[in-house]
Formats: C-alpha cells, structure tokens, sequence
C-alpha cells in the first residue's frame, strides 16, 4: 500500500498466531515425574504406554510421605496427566502411579524421591544450630572467632530410618514390566544415593542447643 | 582500609534471539536496546570512572547467549541498522518545529546518546563489546561470572547430565570469550536445589550465589545470616543477597527508580507522535511500540498524559543524590554488621544489568556515584568483587542452602505454573535422549582439525571465518557428528528459562511457545536422524544458520 493511501491506523488482520510445530502428547512410556514448586506444592506429571492407554483404566497416583510416615492415594480425572499436589514443607516424597483394574492396582511407575524445602528456618523444631555452636548462643562473644570445623554437614537433617525405607508393596499390587522407567532413568545416577559418613557429634549439638534455652 | 566488604553484582543476560531468515525481527531488538541503554553506557561509566583513578570492583555475569550475540555478525550489522535509525528520528525530532523547546532537547540527549553509542561500538570496538568488558576485566576491576549455557533453569532439570551440560558449555564458553576461566557461576534466576553445586565444582566453580532465603533457610543455619558465604559439603562457597540494599534499588514503589525526576518508561514516542510521521520507524506490521525516545519524566502518582517534560540535568542529579544515599545506608549497614558479627561482613548486591538504563535510564549515573561516593568511606567498607572477599576471608560455615529463586515468591511457581508446565514432560524426554546420542559419540574423536580450531586462541578470528566446529564437520563430510552437535545446541536454546518466564508473564508468550516448540521438535528430528543413521546434512546447515551458537559445542557434556 502506498504511503500517503495509508490509513491511521494499522488494519486489522487475521490474528494468526504462529504457536510453532506440534509436540507429541505423549511418548507412549509408563513414567511419574515429581518437580518440586515450593515449599507447599509439588507438580506431578505422567505418562503411560499404549496399551494402558488403548484398556482405558482409569490411573491413581499413590503419594509416600517418607517424612510423616502416610501414604494416600490421589485420584485423578481420567484425562488428567498432571497434578499440583498440596504438601507440607521439608517432606520428602515418592510417588508411584497405579493402572486401576476393578478392586485391583498395577504398578506403572516410580518417581525419584523429592524433597520440600522449609519456609521458615526454626520451623517444625527445624532450627539447628551450625557447628559454631558458640557462635549461635553468643553471637559476639571471642569463643566465635574459634570455629569448630567439620568435614561434611549433611544435606538436611532427615531421620536415617525414614530415608532408607525401603519401597514395601502394597497388598493387591502386581508390578509392571520395569523397562520403560529404568529406560527413562538411564544416564542419571544411581536413584538415592547412600548419606554421606558425618562426623558431626550431633546429639550433642541438640544437647547443647537444648540445654542453652 | 577496613574488612567490611561490598559487592556489587550485576547480571547481563538475553535469550539468543537471531532470525535470519527474517529481514528484521521484532525480538531481536530487545538486544539492541540493552546495547543502547544498558551495556554501552555502563561501560562508558566505567571507562570515566577508570580514567579518573576510582578503584572500583564489580562482578558481572555475562551470560554465554549474550555474549554470543555481542560476536554474531548478523547482530553486529543490524544493531548498527538500528543505531543510525534512531540517530535519524532523533535528528528529525531536534529540530521538528511542532516540538516545544525543552522536547526538542530532550531529543536532542538522546541524539547525543545513540551517537555516543556507535562511536563506542562501531568505531572504537569494531561492532563487539567482549573486548570492552575484557579491557576492565583484565585491569583487575571486572570480574566476570560464568553462568549456565542457556539460562536453563537447573533445578528443574531431570537429569544430572543436562545440569552438569548446561554448566559445562557454560563455563567453556565464558573462558573463551573472556580469556580467563571464571572463578564464580551465576545460577539462572539464582535458582538452586540442594546437591547442584556438585556440577558447580566438578567444573571448578568456586563459588554461587542465591537468593537471600537460600542462605537464611540453609541447613545448619549460619549465624551470620546472608552477611558471610556459607560452604556447601561440595567445597564451593554460596553468597546470599542482602535485602536491604536490593529493596532500595529494586522495588518501584519505595526504590530509587520511582523518583519523580527520573525518565518515565512507558510514555514513549512511539506513541505520542502521529502515526504518519512514526510509520517509517515502526515495524512492518505497522503496530506501534516503543521507540527509545521518552521526553516525560515519572512526575509522581499521575497519568501518563499528565507526566512532565524530563530535565536530564536535574534527573543526573538525582542519580548521584541517590547513589551518595545508597552509600550512606550501606555504611551505616556495614558499621552495625561488623559490631555484631565474628566474621568481616559482605553486603551482596544483585541486580539485573538491565535495570540500570533500560529500564531506570539513569541507573548507569546512580552506579557511578555509588563506586564514586565508596571511596570516601573506605574506613568503613571496600568495594569488592566476591572472588577477592574469598581470597581474604575464606568461609567456615558449612551449610547447604536451602531450594529457592529470586523469582516472585521465591521459589520455581515462575517457571512451574498452569502456563508452562506442558514443556518439561517434552524437555526432560529431550535431556534423556540427548545423553543417549551422547553415549554415541563417546567412542568417538572429536573431529582433527576442528580439535585444532577450538584450542586456537585465535577463536573469534576463526568464528568470523566460519571455521567452527560444526562448518568443519560438514566440510569433512562429518555429518554425524555435526547432527550431535546441532541436537545438544536445539536442546540447550530450548533449555531457556527465559521462554517459560516469558509464558508465565504473558508478555512475548506466543513466541517463547513457537521458540520451545521448535526447537524440541528439531531436535527430536535430528535425533530420529542420527538414529536411523541417515542425516539429511542441509537441514543440519540450515540449522546451524538460523542458530550459530557455540560452534565448538562438544555433544560429550551430556554424558
């Protein structure tokens, strides 16, 4: 259009929106995935093989909190294939997502173990002091300039037990053929690795941090 | 001189936005507005600031794309484009006589300005700015962060692999555009989850930083809060962000930017001129958008239509007013820390570089008379970059800090939300298959003669020729090889943290979709390819066109 012929104003075109090429929907693999999004939520999203898909069962998702020792099952719309779960913070959490088959469950899938962050230190008796245990009781006193130095502190303070739980099969459940989430899991390590050795006397940094209230 | 130490940080980052298949492209103008605004004019402060003997010190994340994009001919010739297109509005608009006296020298600032700026950039470095920040690096008073390739956002990656990759070409990349490998690593959206900081040391990162309540909420709890690093069990050290000093320049409301005499962003000419008149500068769809030249200044709680004529003089001013007032509470803040704390204190100041004159026009004159005004309180703090407070003060306190982001609500709800959370099922697919083809190629020797290439020093000479890596493997009729590399780059330009913020916030989110998708979608043709062996070689240089980002790519990072 020539200029001068120009209206003042651009004319409105078709609104094509160019969104790029199209993405499968899925990946026809049986796989949960737990992403953590705060200290209160976790996003859940799975995928599952054909053949699921094809019987058309409908899925459950089976929550583990590993830290409050509860497991519970979330039920699903039948089309969903995510899910923002509300959780508690500093939990760690497994997941496993189930085929339901009548009264019966299969197995598809395990997700990796997540781990909510805490929101507040000194929330849930979280508060611990560091290692310059002077330091926390007399913030300005000379005994700070004297740290005590440890090798390794460990990632979060989570009871051994609750951490090594081992994955117990639930009555009913049959296990699915694994090869598509060990497929999925191949080129990341081993799963959960084995806490680091500590050498921090820890029971009596609580006992000195309890005893200086 | 006293051991209280401050640090200012700022952190230079842009998706790798290049279309050459367009005859211009809108996105891409978003680099050259921060060449415009923000990158030159520090830069020119900073030469100011080293010619007049201020021993200043900052630490600056340039991240790879960015400096990508500083290098790419393309890039180089259009920003030129832009700059003597806006010189010509500028001129038109000092001397259009429908403007008052006072617009027509605002117009006239801003002619001076984009001069300013192509004599520094064309004329003095060729078109590139790497030199510029490698000039002030190498005087000792810059010292550059490594970040992670792409901006990816590494904690919601599944993989190890595709965090410990992105980590990888990162700081390779840095090193070679810099000549110094980095010692500090800027965390994209200063995101961090626990055990990250692994791939950090394995890359030989000394230290990170995080947002305030990573260091607050760490376990075991530091008592110097955010004021010293802490020391993951991986050995790298992490900085917190004070709060104080952030809120002060950030926050639009109570922060310094919000000052009635400073340039208002949003009343632009691009706008306000009559649309015959601002047709030519505008973009082929003919909509109108911002243009750079803003003659109004904030003025207060009002209108935009009520806004005043900008006094550049009286808004200078004020920059320095507030810089001398930043220096005060900070020495102040620094006074009382040292009298609690059994450590010397740091007050850590992030920023995104592109608030200081993109955003707050005079951010780059606010900067200046904060390194300016430091110098008179040197008995109460240095100005230091965070690398030198290490080498002085090395932590004690080992802690790892807690998950978290400088995002809205501090953690990942930015990049995890009803708007973008379809991408990860399709990226963290893509980082399982990207480790596959690596395996592929870990048998392999990198081609010879790019071997040679990408241990020149001589690199940017070699780019500018085109002998990258991928060229080369196409010329050698390498072709596999070339399709590795071309599918870790599809996979890491689709790895930006920048697309799913850009979904969340609405803003460009049409195109931060198409960006995603089609990179997804060619990498997963690329590695159906290479699977069935049978590499269609004019798409991998199609590619690689619409694409040139880091041509010495080795695929092998992703094992």
């Amino acid at each position: 259009m020539a200029k001068g012929t120009r209206s003042k104003t651009p004319s409105p075109r078709p609104p094509y929106i160019d969104r790029g090429e199209p993405l499968p929907r899925s990946y026809a693999e049986n796989r949960i995935v737990a992403l953590v999004r705060s200290p209160e939520q976790i996003h859940l999203y799975w995928d599952i093989e054909t053949e699921v898909r094809v019987a058309g069962n409908p899925q459950a998702v089976r929550v583990h909190d590993l830290t409050a020792k509860r497991v519970y099952d979330l039920d699903p719309p039948a089309d969903a294939d995510n899910w923002y779960l509300r959780v508690a913070p500093n939990r760690t959490c497994r997941f496993e997502l189930f085929e339901r088959r009548g009264a019966r469950l299969r197995r598809l899938a395990t997700s990796e173990e997540v781990t909510t962050p805490i929101r507040w230190a000194g929330e849930s008796g979280e508060y611990v002091p560091a290692e310059i245990i002077q330091a926390v009781r007399h913030p300005i006193s000379r005994q700070a300039r004297a740290p005590v130095r440890i090798a390794r502190a460990p990632l979060r303070g989570r009871p051994a037990e609750v951490a090594a739980a081992p994955a117990r099969r639930a009555p009913g459940v049959e296990e699915a053929p694994r090869a598509a989430t060990t497929a999925a899991a191949k080129g990341s390590p081993p799963a959960s690795q084995p806490p680091t050795p500590i050498s921090v006397p820890w029971e009596k940094v609580f006992a000195a941090y309890a005893g200086g209230k | 001189m006293s051991d209280a130490h401050l640090a200012i940080v700022l952190h230079a980052h842009l998706p790798f936005v290049h279309h050459p298949e367009h005859k211009a492209f809108l996105e891409e103008e978003w680099f050259f507005e921060a060449v415009t605004e923000t990158y030159v004019p520090i830069l020119l402060a900073w030469n100011r600031l080293s010619d007049e003997g201020v021993p200043f010190r900052v630490t600056l994340s340039l991240t790879p794309t960015l400096l990508e994009m500083f290098v790419n001919p393309l890039l180089k010739q259009r920003c030129r484009q832009y700059l003597n297109r806006r010189i010509e509005l500028a001129q038109k608009e000092a001397r259009h006589k429908g403007r008052s006296a006072g617009e027509r020298a605002v117009a006239l600032h801003y002619l001076e300005r984009f001069r300013q700026v192509r004599d520094f950039l064309f004329r003095k470095h060729d078109g590139d700015l790497v030199p510029a920040f490698k000039e002030i690096q190498d005087a000792g008073r810059l010292e550059v962060l490594a970040s992670a390739a792409t901006h990816g956002f590494l904690p919601l990656m599944l993989t190890p692999n595709a965090v410990r990759a992105q980590v990888e070409i990162g700081v390779e990349t840095v090193t070679r555009h810099l000549g110094r490998r980095p010692k500090g690593f800027w965390l994209p959206e200063c995101a961090y989850r626990p055990g990250m900081d692994r791939a950090l040391a394995e890359a030989g990162i000394r230290y990170f930083l995080v947002d305030a309540h990573g260091i607050l909420n760490a376990f075991p709890t530091s008592p110097h809060g955010v004021h010293a690093p802490v020391v993951c069990p991986s050995g790298v050290a992490a900085f917190g962000r004070d709060l104080e000093a952030s809120k002060q320049v950030w926050s639009s409301e109570e922060g310094y930017p919000g000052d009635g005499a400073y340039r208002e962003f949003y009343r632009d000419l691009g706008y306000d001129a009559s649309y015959d008149y601002i047709e030519p500068y505008l973009h082929d769809d003919g909509v109108r958008r911002n243009l750079g030249l803003k003659y109004y200044r904030v003025t207060g709680r009002v209108g935009l239509h009520e806004k005043q004529l900008y006094d550049r003089a009286a808004a200078v001013r004020k920059a320095m007013e507030h810089g001398g007032h930043f220096v005060f509470c900070r020495q102040h803040q620094l006074r009382f820390l040292k009298s609690k704390l059994s450590v010397p204190p740091i007050v850590v100041a992030p920023y995104d570089a592109e608030l200081f004159g993109h955003w707050w026009y005079e951010g780059p004159e606010f900067l200046e008379e904060v390194f300016r005004a430091s110098q008179l309180v040197r008995d109460d703090y240095v100005v230091s970059t965070l690398s030198e407070y290490l080498d002085q003060h090395p932590p004690e306190q080992v802690s790892t800090p807690s998950s978290s982001s400088w995002g809205d609500k501090g953690y990942f709800e930015v990049w995890l939300n009803g708007a973008n959370d379809w991408i990860y099922r399709h990226l963290h697919k893509a980082e399982e298959r990207m480790a596959e083809l690596a395996g592929r190629a870990a048998g392999k020797k990198k081609p010879a003669a790019a071997v040679r290439a990408a241990r020149s020093a001589k690199l940017r000479a070699a780019l500018s020729r085109s002998t990258s890596l991928t060229a080369m493997s196409l010329s050698n009729g390498n072709v596999e090889w070339a399709a590795l590399q071309q599918a870790a780059r599809e996979l890491l330009l689709a790895q930006s943290s920048d697309w799913a913020f850009l979904m969340a916030t609405g803003g460009a989110a049409p195109y931060a979709e198409k960006r995603t998708r089609n990179h997804l979608h060619r990498f997963t043709r690329l590695y159906e390819m290479i699977r069935s062996g049978n590499v269609d070689r004019k798409y991998v240089e199609s590619l690689y066109a619409m694409n040139p980002i880091f041509p010495d790519l080795d695929c092998r990072a992703f094992l």
